[in-house]
């Protein structure tokens, strides 16, 4: 009985939330390239910032969750393992502090009554990366075993 | 061409192989074709990616003017690059998991159905794999491969998950082995109910976690113990008791055989140790009150050997109340027993083919009986009636 089901699975979950927090980045680079320069930030990139607010909140919310027994989303989960094994080890309240924090300042930003980031680019930079190593960590892993075909 | 356009180029290549490799098949079998549909489909979402990440890349090199003589200095833009390259990254995964993984899996199926070698044996293992999924209420269609060992492979195409069961090969010809079959089934059983795993059995399972942490715990190794029960152990125990209550005692028979070399109270990240498994499906087992199954008696035969080189473990991670949590949650939401439905005919079997006669009954009755007799009795004749009976010229399935 091999890992292949578990390792696809990770794979699949990581890469779900790598994406979303990825959009987000891009979205914040393309604003801030574009105040830059002294230009308005194209509406499409501005959304794509949503998508990192919908995965903070969904991290938050199963945090929340966790302590009410109440259901739990596995990409939040997959995001609160994967970062806790790296540069973000945080007690459950303090990382709810950060994370309530971040979905205010990427809204605000959105909004445009803020021109910097404090510490959401950095959050979400953390969670692109570490859940895309994670990722890469479990499709490295995968054989497909099968006999010669011909 | 710049190079990220190249490796788009690349991808819209590969998803174009794709594409002309499913056309080429003219008409696909009654199975084949469902995985098709959904390939076709999950084909266009990452072509769509794809076009999305060339566009990013565009708009990337018109507003900073990259060329690929020199490097960047702007700290925005150096990001924003990183993302990019990031998001190609991703859909290659992407192709890499739901189609590079599959596409070979189409010869090698197409080669099993037809090759005078595998034809039969091919045929019948897939008729028992669909009586499976249809006797626990699985609405799906499998493709089955032989291969090197039991597994099974998901394949996530979007909003849309289908699987595929490997089988050893070197093990065809015994029908014992069949069973360990339905742990893998297991898997496709979580997936099908995974909302309600997420919703009834894992917030309680860390409830219990985060009441019975030790005061010295790191937070690093409290969320890993998190993540390993929320996705390694509770998908394991729950496959197994999707097998058991499909299987029952043959199941758990050979089940003790595969594991019965492992460190028994071993702690592994990927499965819950082999004692801890072996006392649920004997529990399952138990409730399950098939009459002439004699509990004590697997036991009795599985303590022989893991008290005799093991001691229980009692790290955290295994602490009883979270363990309890677990299997009651997992045995509430495998909530059918068909096995209970099907012990009569299983019994029967079991009486003809301990006396090596055929048995009248269905195919998931006499694989479940051929774990029940004496294991001195040869089944190959057995074997070789049921490819008669079920996987002939004449039959199609």
């Amino acid at each position: 009985m091999t890992r292949q089901w578990q390792l696809m699975r990770d794979a699949q979950t990581f890469l779900g939330a790598s994406r979303l927090a990825n959009n987000a980045l891009i979205g914040i680079h393309f604003a801030q390239i574009a105040k830059s320069k002294g230009t308005s930030p194209n509406v499409d990139h501005m959304n794509k910032i949503d998508d990192g607010i919908k995965l903070l909140t969904k991290v938050l919310k199963t945090l929340e969750a966790r302590e009410r027994r109440e259901k739990v989303s596995s990409e939040a989960l997959s995001v609160l393992y994967a970062i806790s094994q790296g540069r973000l080890v945080r007690e459950p309240l303090a990382l709810r502090h950060i994370i309530a924090g971040s979905i205010d300042e990427l809204q605000r930003f959105k909004r445009g009554e803020i021109e910097t980031l404090e510490e959401a680019e950095e959050l979400l930079e953390i969670i692109a990366n570490s859940t895309a190593e994670e990722a890469t960590k479990a499709s490295s892993k995968i054989r497909i075993f099968m006999m010669e075909a011909m | 061409m710049l190079l990220v356009d190249q490796k788009a180029s690349d991808l819209f290549s590969k998803i174009n192989f794709a594409r002309e490799k499913i056309a080429k098949i003219k008409s696909p079998d009654e199975i084949l074709i469902n995985y098709f549909e959904d390939l076709k489909t999950w084909l266009d979402q990452l072509e769509n990616q794809v076009r999305k990440n060339q566009e990013w890349f565009k708009q990337f090199v018109t507003t900073t003017n990259f060329t690929e003589k020199d490097h960047l200095r702007d700290e925005p833009q150096r990001r924003l690059l990183a993302d990019i390259l990031r998001a190609c990254r991703e859909v290659e995964r992407h192709f890499y998991l739901g189609v590079d993984a599959f596409l070979p899996l189409i010869s090698v199926w197409s080669h099993q159905r037809s090759d005078e070698d595998t034809r039969k044996q091919h045929k019948l293992l897939v008729s028992f794999i669909q009586d499976l999924l249809k006797l626990s209420n699985i609405p799906e269609v499998t493709m089955v491969i032989l291969g090197e060992t039991h597994a099974c492979l998901p394949l996530y195409w979007g909003k849309t998950t289908r699987h595929t069961v490997f089988a050893t090969l070197s093990e065809i010809e015994n029908l014992r082995r069949w069973g360990l079959l339905a742990h893998e089934m297991g898997h496709a059983f979580y997936d099908l109910h995974f909302e309600d795993f997420y919703l009834n059995v894992i917030p309680q399972v860390i409830r219990k976690l985060a009441e019975t942490k030790p005061i010295n715990i790191e937070q690093s190794e409290f969320e890993a113990t998190i993540y390993i029960w929320a996705t390694k152990w509770i998908p394991e125990l729950t496959a197994d008791c999707f097998a058991i209550k499909n299987m029952g005692p043959s199941f758990l028979t050979q089940f003790m055989l595969i594991a019965l070399d492992s460190e028994p109270d071993r702690v592994e990240p990927s499965h819950p140790p082999t004692n801890l498994r072996v006392k649920f499906m004997i529990d399952m087992l138990e409730s399950l009150e098939l009459f002439d199954v004699n509990v004590e008696f697997y036991r009795n035969i599985w303590g022989a050997y893991s008290r005799s080189v093991s001691r229980p473990s009692s790290r955290y991670i295994l602490n009883e109340e979270v363990v309890n949590e677990a299997l009651n949650g997992i045995n509430s939401i495998v909530r059918d027993s068909p096995i209970k439905n099907k012990w009569n005919d299983i019994f029967e079997a079991r009486e003809f083919l301990s006396q090596e006669m055929m048995p009248d009954k269905d195919l998931m009755s006499i694989v479940s009986a051929t774990s029940l007799v004496d294991p001195t009795i040869n089944l190959y004749p057995i074997y070789e009636t049921l490819l008669e009976r079920y996987a002939s010229d004449h039959d199609s399935f």
